[in-house]
């Protein structure tokens, strides 16, 4: 009896243990993350786990799945502000009443909900009016102005929502399909971001709804258009990931660009994100190098399926410049396909100078919506950001002048600006202050690595970035970059010969061993990590 | 009703086994993806648990005549499930970076994660066909029964988890009651007796070697 006793203890024990110290769902306190990030709302669905984060010092709500952040959207300038704006040309943003919104989750410790407008915090999803601007008919319709197309398109995969708003912002005729797998993410967007619940209630003067979602798989939904009698698209955007920035591979093979091909218009674009790199790294091709198989591996699909003319639109950070980045790191690609030719026929090419002349959220002044943070480093530790990032007011209320004891170092562009210092007091000054501010403000919470105790990070960097500018400067450079045909093209990425042969791509193209994604050999799940 | 609440044991352990392959997913997804590489892992750590929990059970079957073993086989299953809850997303987190980015580092992370329940959970089975067991000339059809309850129960376990289950609890809520029943029923089995009704089994050396389920008859019939 005794023994069964104790085993009713034990187990007693196990499932007390389990109860008390249950994990949450989604992680916030890490480094490289900014330290007052807050949760508006987590949900679980079949698919995903997702939580909507908030930093009021970075200025991002994002929406994460599994943690990993997927895109986001700037709190500031918040959809009010460009009301306020009163500016004619943002008379499309103007709404009549404003939609009833779900109330944040418990945890959200915050009196006022975010109320976010279009600009986006992530680069990748800024390039997304490429597709239409690249569309030449579109444009050539819509008269002087190519805001004013007509544009019908289709969008897979949602996310947070932010390329949709960075379409609806600049593109007041744009009719909008977005294809999700996932009920639930639909739902967790039009309950939190105001905007785009707002979007998806509004019509067209012809009756087209702005912005409409589809609940099924893209591959089910696309392929199955033709028998729904709907008109083409003119524009098609590929956006469709699962946890882990792989693409679902029955979204990348050869067999499905042929269904989206068919959806499209003539001039038709085909937008796609394609998280992969340029070349292999390490001098003997070590498996980080396999995400270049991905990139290079999606061009050539989408030319097998009759969408010869390719073009990539490298995202880069803020260190690299158009014509020298790192060609072994994976990163967001924006891949435009099209049956028609893409390339600039010769210096001031229309298309390409239309590109280059574009001007994101033109409504919104720069040097409004800034962010300044403060983080540890390590210097020894290839400059490892070492600390969560705290809101620059926490250092600089003790000391207004410490900005000034730290060294400017500049990036390649503009709108964000790095200042260091590996003075040892101003290190432990800027320490003492976090320390104070997490137990007046945060109950003694320390954020990520600050600790005093903590004694090898030795540097200290202030990050500022200005949002605005910062969103135009990323957009222009990825478009020089792409306008060098000679590297970023389709041919010469993937070879300019025998690209219906599914085993291997010709020795001179940059990304020479690519494979063409087939229905029956549908590699893309499996290197794409 | 001796025999229901055998076949009911059986289905709640097939359930729960099943809910955690699905359920595991979501332990291993944070930080290692979603790609085809996540699902081999966990249906190979899986299977390979119930092929050792079928040996496993099958041998302490031949050595007991009651339910008692079975009672803390559930028991500690039910443990693992409840402190899952607690150690299992951070299990994961806390791998190192080369096994979080290797192809085959999620092996890892299944077999330290699932292997323990769920060779629990698989060596129910062989113990559940040597108390279920009554008579030599239905030993097929007993066993048959059992299996197939015990698959019902997966088949439930899969469904109702993707289904319902996922999209209405949390993660750890989900683990923490499953563990909650595999204890209450591994709780009411340590109290409640149930004893094998067959013949005394038959000295080991002439048991035929193989699953659990086949050694646990052949020792029957002899």
């Amino acid at each position: 009896m005794s023994w069964k006793l104790l085993g009713l203890l034990l187990f007693a024990v196990a499932a007390t243990l389990g109860f008390c110290f249950r994990d949450n769902q989604y992680r916030l306190d890490s480094k490289r993350m900014a330290a007052d990030q807050e949760v508006l709302d987590h949900r679980d669905s079949a698919y995903t786990s997702m939580t909507w984060v908030a930093s009021p010092s970075e200025n991002y709500l994002q929406l994460r799945f599994f943690d990993k952040v997927e895109g986001g959207v700037c709190l500031h300038p918040t959809w009010q502000e460009l009301v306020d704006l009163k500016d004619p040309r943002l008379a499309h943003l103007v709404p009549a009443t404003r939609p009833e919104m779900a109330p944040p989750a418990k945890i959200w410790p915050f009196t006022w909900t975010p109320d976010p407008g279009t600009v986006s915090n992530s680069p990748y999803v800024r390039l997304f009016p490429l597709s239409i601007l690249m569309n030449n008919k579109l444009v050539a319709a819509a008269g002087t102005d190519p805001r004013q197309a007509n544009a019908r398109i289709l969008v897979v995969g949602l996310g947070s929502g932010a390329g949709i708003a960075v379409l609806a912002h600049h593109f007041p005729n744009a009719a909008i399909t977005v294809v999700d797998i996932d009920r639930k993410v639909v739902e967790m967007v039009r309950d939190h971001f105001p905007l785009i619940r707002w979007l998806s209630e509004q019509k067209r003067a012809d009756g087209e709804p702005r912005l409409q979602f589809k609940i099924g798989d893209a591959r089910q939904f696309i392929h199955f258009h033709g028998e729904r009698k709907e008109p083409s698209y003119d524009v098609l955007i590929l956006d469709a990931y699962t946890a882990g920035s792989t693409i679902p591979s029955h979204l990348m093979t050869r067999e499905f660009f042929l269904d989206c091909a068919r959806v499209l218009d003539d001039d038709g674009i085909l937008l796609a994100n394609v998280i992969g790199s340029y070349g292999t790294s390490g001098p003997d091709n070590t498996i980080e190098g396999e995400k270049h198989r991905v990139l290079g591996g999606a061009i050539r699909s989408f030319r097998a399926a009759g969408l010869v003319s390719v073009i990539n639109f490298p995202v880069l950070s803020v260190w690299e410049t158009a014509g020298d980045f790192n060609l072994a790191d994976p990163r967001n690609n924006i891949v435009v396909a099209s049956r028609k030719p893409l390339e600039p026929k010769g210096a001031g090419d229309e298309r390409w100078e239309r590109l280059k002349s574009f001007v994101l959220f033109p409504e919104v002044a720069a040097g409004k919506n800034v962010s300044r943070q403060y983080l540890l480093r390590h210097t020894k530790d290839d400059n490892d950001w070492a600390t969560s990032l705290v809101d620059a007011s926490v250092i600089e209320g003790p000391d207004p002048t410490f900005a000034s004891k730290l060294t400017p170092s500049p990036t390649a562009l503009k709108s964000i600006t790095f200042r260091n210092s590996s003075d040892k007091d101003a290190i432990k000054a800027a320490r003492r202050a976090v320390v104070a501010w997490a137990q007046k403000e945060r109950g003694g919470k320390m954020p990520c690595n600050w600790d005093e105790r903590e004694t090898d990070q030795d540097a200290i960097a202030l990050r500022e970035i200005d949002w605005v500018l910062y969103a135009r400067e990323t957009y222009l450079t990825s478009v020089v970059a792409a306008r060098e045909v000679t590297k970023h093209g389709g041919e010469a990425l993937v070879g300019d010969k025998d690209f219906l042969d599914e085993t291997k791509a010709p020795d001179n193209a940059i990304l020479h061993d690519a494979p063409i994604f087939t229905d029956q050999r549908p590699n893309a799940d499996i290197l794409n990590r | 009703m001796r025999i229901f609440s055998l076949y009911l044991t059986s289905i709640i352990c097939g359930f729960c086994m099943m809910a955690l392959e699905i359920l595991g997913g979501r332990l291993l997804q944070p930080v290692f993806g979603s790609s085809i590489d996540v699902w081999a892992a966990i249906i190979s750590v899986f299977i390979l648990s119930l092929s050792i929990g079928y040996v496993v059970g099958g041998r302490i079957a031949d050595k007991s005549r009651s339910n008692l073993p079975l009672a803390w086989v559930v028991l500690a299953a039910g443990a693992f499930y409840c402190l899952m809850t607690w150690y299992g997303l951070s299990f994961s987190h806390t791998l190192s970076e080369p096994i979080q980015t290797a192809r085959w580092g999620v092996l890892i992370g299944a077999l330290v994660l699932f292997l323990p329940p769920s060779l629990l959970l698989g060596s129910v089975s062989p113990m559940l066909v040597k108390l279920v067991f009554t008579n030599a000339a239905h030993v097929g059809r007993t066993t048959g029964t059992l299996y197939a309850v015990g698959s019902l129960g997966n088949v439930l376990g899969i469904l109702v988890t993707d289904y319902v289950l996922l999209e209405k609890f949390q993660l750890t809520s989900n683990l923490m009651v499953m563990g909650l029943i595999l204890g209450t029923l591994g709780l009411i089995h340590l109290f409640v007796r149930v004893e094998a009704t067959m013949a005394a089994p038959a000295p080991a050396s002439s048991a035929a070697p193989g699953t659990g389920s086949g050694t646990a008859a052949t020792g029957a019939v002899a």
